[in-house]
């Protein structure tokens, strides 16, 4: 069948992809109360870069000069001194969310399996789209919670107008997309099973 | 007829996502007054530009704040930065709004009741390419910010980021692609079979 063949490459890929994603997202986790801290220091990437990659004074030239390691340092102790609450709640909500995304990239490499293996419409796939939907909804309930506390604590709209009250709409209405899907998967099952069993 | 339960999940994210498709065409309106409102952060941008129009300071003209929407449409191509910009978000705004007509269409033949049909497989494959020219563009206002700054600073923005989450959004929609035309399929026999 070149249907199953084409979509059964086409996973494959995208099962590499998603392995690497996931390999990136563990890592990831590890990093987050110092990217949570670059965050928080309120130095940009831009200005962090130049930091880091500044030339040394030439002999006799005056100057203070830290070694990328030192700056490092000291903005990590910056962001979780003098903007703690921010940083807290920051690696916090990454810390949820990660685990969240993770455990979505896992129910999808689950599913890109039986892609691959030429049996896609079965119970467990819809199962996997399922648990997909909680971590969804879990992330959308995550980042209402860190935008209440944002409106709470800098008592600004300004909170609403960022990527994180964005996220809010986009998992929830992903997590609802995962449900439809799981009982899309479910009736394809179904069917599958009902031709099987037809002579 | 009774209805499935997906098709009642359906009528609520059809609702949803026709929401977010028009707030898509007005943000893609809004996009050159964003930009040059605040070029480094888009978001606060437009928010600071409706704020201007809906919750007006002593200074704001609200006439002039409507009106200023339509001429940056001229105004923001004159300075390269915003232009490429304006220019990146537009093309994907117009994709994106591509990709959630795809999805109604998806959604409607889902309340229809008849999700398992070879139009769902085209429309994803729309969808595909879609994403497929909004990872691009992505690469490529990548490469123009690594020449324009000279400096690897573009490498941790969220353009960046979603070189990778579109490249793998439209795989996934060719795979769903083939999957619902294997279900047409398998439908069809179904339906042959007394």
């Amino acid at each position: 069948m070149y249907e199953k063949t084409a979509g059964g490459k086409t996973a494959g890929a995208l099962t590499v992809l998603v392995n690497l994603v996931l390999i990136c997202n563990l890592l990831a986790l590890g990093f987050v109360p110092v990217l949570a801290a670059l965050a928080g220091s309120g130095i940009g990437p831009e200005r962090l870069v130049e930091m880091l990659t500044a030339a040394p004074p030439q002999p006799g030239e005056w100057g203070i000069h830290f070694s990328p390691g030192m700056v490092l340092f000291l903005v990590l102790v910056g962001g979780w001194t003098e903007n703690f609450a921010y940083t807290l709640v920051l690696t916090l909500f990454l810390l949820f969310c990660g685990v969240c995304t993770a455990v979505i990239l896992w129910q999808g490499r689950k599913i890109l399996g039986t892609v691959r293996a030429g049996s896609p419409f079965c119970v467990e796939n819809a199962r996997s789209l399922r648990r997909a939907a909680v971590c969804c909804f879990l992330i959308a309930a995550a980042s209402v919670a860190r935008v209440a506390w944002g409106l709470l604590w800098y008592r600004s709209a300004a909170v609403l107008a960022g990527y994180n009250a964005l996220f809010v709409p986009v998992c929830f209405i992903s997590g609802l997309l995962c449900v439809v899907m799981s009982h899309l998967f479910l009736r394809a099952a179904q069917m599958r099973e009902e031709n099987e069993f037809t002579i | 007829m009774e209805k499935h339960q997906e098709q009642k999940l359906a009528r609520v994210v059809w609702v949803l996502v026709s929401i977010v498709f028009v707030c898509n065409i007005i943000a893609i309106f809004l996009v050159p007054s964003a930009v040059m409102t605040n070029q480094q952060d888009v978001l606060h941008g437009a928010g600071n530009y409706l704020g201007g129009i809906f919750a007006p300071g002593e200074d704001d003209i609200q006439a002039a704040g409507v009106m200023a929407s339509l001429l940056c449409w001229f105004w923001v191509w004159q300075e390269a930065y915003s232009g490429v910009l304006a220019l990146f978000l537009i093309f994907c705004g117009v994709c994106t709004a591509v990709i959630i007509y795809q999805g109604r269409r998806i959604l409607a033949t889902i309340l229809a009741g008849t999700p398992f049909c070879v139009d769902n497989a085209v429309s994803l494959r729309r969808a595909a390419v879609c994403c497929f020219l909004i990872a691009a563009a992505a690469l490529a206002r990548l490469i123009w910010g690594l020449f324009w700054y000279r400096s690897a600073a573009p490498l941790v923005t969220y353009n960046a980021l979603f070189i990778p989450i579109f490249l793998m959004g439209g795989l996934l929609c060719l795979v769903m692609s083939a999957l619902f035309r294997q279900a047409a399929r398998m439908r069809e026999e179904n339906d042959l079979t007394i």
